[in-house]
């Protein structure tokens, strides 16, 4: 084996890291350790000068390791792991410490102690680099076929937007009727738009695109595979069916909450916003005084989220009543007014110009409605008030759709505390899901207007097609193989345990054996820490890494105590039942 | 990484190491990036512990903690009580009235227990027992596992401990009894079945009472 | 860097800071390449100095270089021009610019930020103490019929996220936010708010700023009626940040006109609701802050959907 020569690189991240530990003594300390050649400091390592200053280093000083004590792998490993390709070497001799969330950021006020667990972290990343293997990514092929479920508008957005970039969709509806919750609306809002003209118009363009196929009345029954080849099982109509495509987009929806048991919700004369929506739209509203109030069943112990919606689909609608009847009054009973924006702020303005009443109520005293009366301590005017009312309407939030928990299983993607679909990063990666390939768009994912709805379904669209139309793809070798095909015995408790479907036990010349399907681990490693026989090695993260790690983590400890004690059976025998 | 991935005989590897206290932290219930690797985390951590105890470590010295990334400070409470409560306990042996060497001598005779095939087998098969049943579709709860789980535990552990009692020794049965912490009869059970596979052999007859030693093994797999 | 002569209010940081003529726009900048403010270089005002092309080794300075026109053959063009903040200056009843500790929103992300002029410590303009006393004002210029009627939709919570690093920085800090609607609507916001409040002590007060005062030892008062008790009540703390009103990015209408991209009454770009990344010229596209007020997340998807909206026209689809 060739000579080890690692390199050592303390990113200083202005002050963010420098100010609060001693890089300088870090970086000498790192100097001796074993295989390490080479160590500096960087002001700022993922900077242009900070790569650049790297590269050559591994040039000039022929290093086989990288190390680079910064931040989190989750936005630079990337970065680090290009430079060393760049400069020659294969991205998987990189190893990344994270000085700055690890140590740093949580230890500001204890410099020397920080100073020291920056030691040890770099020290138990040495150990490690030393055991590092070069990995070539996996490659797949991509089927150009997408299936979108849900055929609301964001799914019909998204499925008319793959298809005009030539990919083959499939559009899964569980409804026997395309156009989800919308088609159900009458107008939309904050910019007043028919629901159904809109709802229509969508469809239209689905149904003519020859690269769609709509199946609606159907269910998915199964999903297996992964990015580049799902396959989909779907029931439709009774029939069954197996739908092979390379991506799929989740447009699942939400559906509004029935408030029952909430503010003397009946259905007649206390009714939910959708329902109103529906008596505007059959023209059958009676009545000239309406209450409406808003968070009804939202933003309390059972559900701490805000919709987002409400609010400005109350005051759409409350200004909707006032043009059909000017003489008529409109009270909104509000704890918040969500309107965010520049539109919604808008349609506030204009809602109070047309008289409609806005009384603020605190969580603590929430309106009690009676028969024919609201009564409301009103929380700015400070006095009570009991408001005549022939309707009661109540703006209830959306709730996540009850089949998103079965979905969520048969894709293997999470769902957050309020069932709603978990995206890969709340922030940066909001239409992403951490597993490759599935997506998702509108309210599966969180309460949202029409308009945001397009936008993430046309966003999704954009996220699906880059590996559809790049026809193949790339996966992080960080997978789980069988090491030792000898020591396997096939008896599938891998197979079992793997949350992806990954591991198939199948039939070969020694016996059953487990086999891998590489583009569809995700490298958990749970197969590996649970195989009694030990034959599944983990790449890149070996049980041998992980104990180099471990095994220096208290090395200088060790030292400072004076020596540990030797371990009786360093050489760990096998067990007792070794032939049974 | 998942928590899942968490050997447990590389936990035992930890505190041969050096470490007084390992601490697993995974993801919250229900939204585990991986699906369920936490809850396998859960079970391979419940029967760690068990073995610690079987031992005579104190099971406190590791914990498992769930949290999401959104709850700094709940990791921040988590931590610190988990630093107290280790700084407590002192250097592994210390709270449990053992000295170094034979605390050092029982962790590594419980890493070889977790390393070994037969506990290995029944933690894989932990959440499956509970969530889908056995063959015959049983299902567990969780202290029938834990029971089952500690009968099975129970003769792996003493075999792997009076091996290395052993190793390099040798010692009567009563002895190994007094060392082992479990009953005579027992102890001259496991030497038979050992002696049998080849492990130990009696060394010497003295007094009327055998002293037993280890065999050397050809092969030997680190764990 | 070292050796210029010139230094200039640094307007990454708000003005908070100095830098050079000669300098980098920000640390993590890319590229990361030196240039000059031609505006403040001693050379270009007096003929005079070249001294960083002296000290530069690798002969990199050059002060020949010339701005020049490049033509692009695109087949689409995307505006993600997103915003600049008001100045709050001509809110005179805030007294910014005039009280010496009331400072934007802004200004207090690189006063907390490790980077920024104070290495992170909240230290407050007139005397460098540090300010353990915030308060919050929010809605500075947005939602007021004088300035921008619009909701800016990002300050309630970059205020609770504020108040959240302070108390992180200085476990003494208590922060006030004093607000009218409290806009939290994103995903998980509502729990960020409550924990704010529980783990963060941030007191939430209801209640427009009626004016600030310039009070003892440069602190500024808040006087403001609580909605909630109906009471008129004042504060004094040690420092106050206003949430000011987001506007488009300044020269925003003025590249929409170049375009002929119709733009609102405020310079946001207009888009339709079922085509929400397209403008009214075929070819461009908009997402973002340009578009009107939203957060990061909503900001990243709708950069999808603009590159989805323009790809499928590059690619020769539609």
């Amino acid at each position: 084996m060739e000579e080890l020569r690692i390199g050592v690189f303390i990113c200083n991240c202005g002050t963010n890291i420098a100010g609060f530990l001693d890089a300088t003594d870090v970086s000498d300390y790192s100097r001796g350790l074993p295989g390490v050649v080479f160590s500096r400091e960087n002001l700022y390592s993922c900077s242009e000068a900070g790569v650049s200053d790297i590269k050559s280093a591994i040039v000039e000083n022929k290093l086989n390791r990288v190390i680079v004590a910064a931040c989190t792998p989750r936005t630079h490993e990337p970065t680090f792991r290009a430079t060393c390709e760049d400069a020659g070497l294969n991205p998987f001799f990189f190893e990344f410490v994270n000085i700055r969330e690890h140590v740093s950021w949580v230890h500001k006020k204890e410099r020397e102690a920080a100073t020291r667990k920056a030691r040890d972290l770099v020290r138990m990343a040495v150990a490690r680099a030393a055991l590092l293997e070069p990995q070539t990514p996996i490659e797949a092929s991509v089927i150009r076929r997408a299936v979108v479920i849900g055929g609301g508008i964001s799914g019909l957005t998204a499925a008319r937007e793959l298809a005009r970039k030539g990919i083959d969709v499939v559009l899964i509806e569980r409804e026997r009727k395309l156009g989800g919750l919308v088609s159900g609306l009458y107008v939309l809002g904050p910019v007043p738009r028919d629901a159904r003209a809109y709802v229509a118009s969508l469809v239209a363009d689905v149904r003519k695109d020859r690269r769609i196929r709509i199946m609606t009345g159907a269910t998915v029954e199964r999903i297996g595979g992964y990015i580049g080849s799902y396959m989909v099982g779907v029931r439709s109509r009774g029939k069954a069916s197996e739908i092979d495509c390379g991506a799929i987009v989740v447009a699942t929806g939400a559906v509004p909450l029935k408030p029952e048991g909430v503010f003397g919700y009946d259905g007649k004369k206390v009714i939910s916003l959708f329902e109103f929506q529906d008596r505007l739209r059959k023209g059958k509203l009676r009545g000239r005084r309406f209450v409406m109030i808003t968070c009804a069943g939202a933003r309390d112990r059972e559900r701490i989220y805000c919709s987002r919606i409400c609010c400005g689909s109350a005051i759409k609608d409350a200004l909707l009543v006032k043009e059909l009847d000017p003489g008529s009054s409109v009270h909104i009973l509000y704890r918040d007014l969500m309107c965010y924006g520049v539109e919604n702020e808008g349609i506030l303005r204009a809602a109070k110009e047309a008289g409609i009443r806005f009384v603020s109520y605190s969580k603590d005293a929430p309106p009690v409605v009676e028969d024919g009366v609201v009564r409301v301590e009103g929380d700015v005017m400070g006095e009570e008030l009991a408001i005549d009312a022939d309707v009661v309407v109540l703006a209830s939030p959306l709730v996540a759709d009850e089949g998103a928990s079965e979905l969520s299983k048969m894709l293997k993607v999470p769902l957050d505390a309020d069932r709603f679909f978990l995206e890969a990063h709340v922030k940066l990666r909001p239409i992403d899901f951490a597993t490759d390939g599935i997506f998702v768009c509108g309210t599966a994912r969180w309460p949202a207007t029409t308009r945001e709805c397009a936008e993430q379904a046309l966003g999704a669209a954009a996220r699906a097609s880059i590996p559809l139309l790049a026809g193949r793809v790339e996966v992080e070798p960080a997978v789980a193989v069988l090491g030792d095909e000898d020591l396997c015995r096939g008896c599938g408790m891998c197979a079992a345990l793997c949350p992806y479907g990954a591991i198939e036990i199948v039939e070969t010349d020694s016996g059953e054996k487990a086999s891998m399907i590489e583009v569809a681990c995700k490298g958990c490693g749970t197969c590996a820490a649970t195989c009694y026989m030990r034959a599944i090695t983990m790449v890149h993260y070996t049980d041998d890494q992980l104990r180099s790690q471990v095994n220096v983590a208290f090395e200088e400890q060790a030292t400072r105590a004076g020596g540990a004690v030797a371990e009786p059976g360093a050489a760990a025998p096998t067990g007792a039942g070794g032939s049974k | 990484m998942c928590s899942g991935r968490v050997d447990p005989a590389l936990i035992l590897e930890s505190f041969l190491a050096g470490a007084d206290g390992v601490f697993v932290g995974a993801c919250l219930k229900g939204e585990c990036h991986y699906s369920v690797g936490n809850l396998m985390a859960e079970g391979k951590i419940e029967v760690t512990k068990r073995i610690l105890r079987r031992f005579g470590i104190d099971p406190g010295r590791l914990v498992m903690r769930m949290m999401s990334s959104a709850q700094g400070a709940k990791f921040v409470e988590f931590a610190s009580a988990f630093q107290d409560d280790v700084a407590a306990l002192g250097p592994v042996g210390s709270s449990e009235g053992i000295d170094a060497a034979d605390a050092k001598l029982r962790l590594a005779a419980a890493r070889n227990a977790l390393a070994d095939k037969k506990l290995r087998w029944v933690e894989g098969k932990w959440v499956e027992f509970q969530e889908e049943g056995n063959l015959y579709g049983e299902r567990f709860t969780l202290h029938e596992l834990g029971r089952m789980y500690e009968e099975i535990a129970l003769d792996e552990c003493a075999i792997q401990e009076i091996r290395l009692r052993l190793e390099g020794r040798e010692l009567s049965a009563k002895e190994l009894a007094r060392q082992v912490r479990i009953p005579a009869y027992r102890v001259l059970r496991h030497l038979a079945d050992m002696r049998r596979m080849g492990l130990v052999s009696v060394a010497a007859v003295g007094d009327g009472e055998p002293v037993w030693s280890s065999c050397e093994l050809e092969e030997i797999p680190a764990a | 860097m070292a050796k210029c002569p010139t230094k200039v209010a640094d307007s990454f940081n708000v003005g908070l800071g100095e830098r050079k003529a000669i300098y980098l726009y920000f640390d993590q900048g890319i590229p990361s390449v030196m240039t000059i403010d031609e505006d403040n270089c001693r050379y270009f005002a007096t003929g005079k100095c070249k001294v960083c092309e002296k000290m530069c080794k690798k002969g990199a300075v050059d002060f020949e270089q010339k701005d020049h026109r490049v033509s692009l053959d695109v087949g689409a063009i995307i505006l993600a021009t997103g915003l600049s903040v008001m100045d709050p200056t001509p809110l005179t009843q805030y007294g910014y610019g005039r009280i010496p500790n009331v400072i934007t929103g802004l200004e207090y992300e690189r006063l907390i930020n490790a980077t920024g002029p104070t290495g992170g410590h909240l230290l407050r303009p007139s005397d460098g103490e540090l300010a353990h006393r915030v308060g919050f004002v929010q809605c500075a210029g947005s939602r007021d019929l004088n300035h921008c009627d619009y909701c800016s939709s990002v300050c309630c919570m970059y205020s609770i996220k504020d108040a959240m690093l302070g108390r992180e920085h200085d476990p003494e800090s208590v922060s006030h936010i004093f607000h009218t609607d409290l806009r939290n609507v994103g995903k998980w916001f509502q729990r960020y708010q409550i924990r704010g409040e529980e783990e963060y002590g941030i007191k939430f007060v209801r209640g427009r700023i009626a004016e600030i005062q310039h009070g003892p030892a440069d602190n500024p008062v808040l006087w403001y009626e609580d909605t909630r008790t109906r009471e008129v009540a004042s504060l004094e703390v040690d420092l106050v940040v206003l949430a000011t009103a987001a506007l488009p990015s300044l020269d925003a209408k003025e590249l929409a006109g170049t375009l002929g991209v119709k733009v609102d009454r405020y310079g946001f770009v207009l888009t339709d609701d079922a085509t929400p990344s397209s403008t009214n010229v075929k070819g461009i596209y908009a997402c973002g802050f340009c578009k009107g007020p939203c957060d990061i997340p909503e900001s990243v998807a709708q950069a999808s959907a603009a590159a989805s909206s323009a790809s499928t026209r590059v690619l020769g689809n539609k």
